[in-house]
């Protein structure tokens, strides 16, 4: 047994875990955060993706050890007082899912692209999704959807930085 | 996956003594993307697992005194695309990095791990051999480096002994109008390759080849770097018509190996005719450019 301590969305967990667990199931067994998904539990599919000191990686081809001192945001905290975050929204207005399976993922991902590019294009859009699979959408709704939230978030900084010279 | 004891040294020393206590069964933990998929699937079954992540020395990369690139062995390609060090001479570098599989997993995966892991299937053997890289590594006796075009002994086998690791990559530094390229078919983008090719030319004044070299990857066990295909190059005033010559004579030269999922040897023998006269194209036209 290993001790770990990592911070989840904010709140620490300590525990003593087999250092075979995997990030993921740390996140979804002991913090019980089932917001992300195992899908192909090899690092190809995405669904289990979260981010890492900042930075997007599959939960489910980590070693929980590798969170040790770190922090980990989930899709929990993308809404954590229960409202959706402009992104969500857009995916909601968007039809960008179907099962819903992927999608926590797909938010993850594209969290971290608007993050780094907040005027993606549609081919940088694709380009930021290439490591989650959908098997319903065919991917059009889900670039449209973060698309619009890449505008949103555009329009509200424009109106912030108003009501901040206004002020 | 099978239990393992698991360390987490805070130091290259306490490292290299683990390695000396627990040898052959003990691997070494790097970006973990391919070693943990294998122990998923009992394929890879460590006693013990030494994980690098707290050595912050492995994780920098710089151009040192002698103009020589460094890059520690857990520099992750995510940091390597930051690291503003890459210029065309290291084109093919920067060619990798942007192939191999995806966002998340060049957040994680390092060069050093992907050369120990010496996938045949894999990017960065190709172009460490290419480049002619040297791998520094070390043991409880001390340092050696072992040439990148020596490292790669076989199916998922490098000439590290099983207590040593690695520490650091050399890129030695390019002569002046040096350009360098990689190209990779696989069915998407991001997956293993199905062939590949590193190609690195050096041109002279007026334009004739002073040096070239040609790496074909996922043809055979580890990476095959060819001995006849660059010999027409060299000496001679490069053009797109001559680099089509030499694609020919690679495609001569390489016999790859038949697979029942990818392909037949003829199939990706003309894979490595087109990858080849590509890497060299792009390879040629970033020496034009003369940016060292």
């Amino acid at each position: 047994m290993v001790r770990i301590s990592a911070k989840i969305n904010g709140k620490q967990y300590t525990a003593e875990i087999d250092p075979r667990m995997l990030l993921l199931d740390f996140i979804r067994d002991h913090a019980e955060l089932t917001g992300s998904k195992r899908g192909c539990n090899e690092g190809k599919c995405g669904a289990c993706t979260v981010m890492l000191d900042g930075l997007t990686v599959k939960s489910c081809n980590l070693l929980a050890m590798r969170a040790h001192n770190k922090e980990v945001l989930t899709i929990e905290g993308l809404a954590p007082d229960g409202h959706l975050s402009p992104l969500q929204q857009c995916f909601h207005e968007n039809h960008s899912l179907q099962c819903g399976f992927c999608t926590a993922g797909f938010l993850m991902s594209a969290k971290y692209l608007l993050e780094h590019n907040p005027k993606p294009s549609h081919g940088e859009i694709r380009e930021a999704i290439h490591g989650n699979v959908c098997r319903c959408t065919g991917y059009q709704k889900i670039v449209e959807g973060i698309a619009a939230a890449a505008k949103r978030l555009q329009t509200e900084e424009k109106e912030t930085q108003f009501a901040k010279a206004g002020s | 996956m099978r239990s393992f004891e698991y360390f987490r040294p805070s130091s290259l020393d306490e490292a290299v003594k683990l390695m000396a206590k627990y040898g052959p069964q003990a691997r070494v933990l790097a970006g973990g993307q391919s070693l943990l998929n294998m122990m998923k699937l009992r394929i890879a079954s460590p006693q013990y697992l030494v994980d690098l992540c707290e050595l912050r020395d492995l994780t920098t990369a710089a151009v040192d005194s002698g103009g020589r690139l460094r890059v520690g062995a857990m520099v992750t390609y995510h940091q390597m695309q930051q690291s503003g060090l890459l210029n065309s001479s290291y084109g093919a570098i920067s060619d990798a990095l942007e192939v191999i599989a995806d966002e998340q997993i060049r957040h994680v995966g390092t060069l050093g791990g992907s050369c120990c892991q010496a996938d045949p299937h894999g990017d960065m053997p190709n172009v460490v051999v290419a480049l002619d890289a040297e791998m520094e590594a070390v043991n409880s006796k001390g340092r050696r480096t072992i040439p990148a075009r020596q490292f790669f002994t076989g199916l998922l086998q490098t000439a590290l002994a099983s207590e040593e690791i690695l520490v650091n990559l050399y890129f030695p530094k390019q002569p002046a109008s040096t350009g360098s390229a990689y190209e990779k078919f696989a069915w998407r983008k991001g997956d293993y390759a199905i062939i590949s090719a590193a190609a690195v030319v050096s041109i002279g004044s007026g334009g004739k080849c002073e040096r070239a070299s040609v790496v074909i990857g996922s043809a055979q066990s580890s990476p095959l770097l060819l001995e006849k295909a660059p010999a027409v190059l060299v000496g001679k005033q490069v053009s797109a018509e001559l680099i089509e010559r030499v694609a020919g004579a690679a495609f001569e030269e390489v016999e790859p190996e038949a697979d029942a999922l990818y392909g037949s040897s003829e199939y990706k023998k003309e894979l490595v005719r087109t990858l080849t006269g590509r890497s060299l194209l792009t390879a040629w036209q970033r020496a034009q450019k003369g940016v060292n």
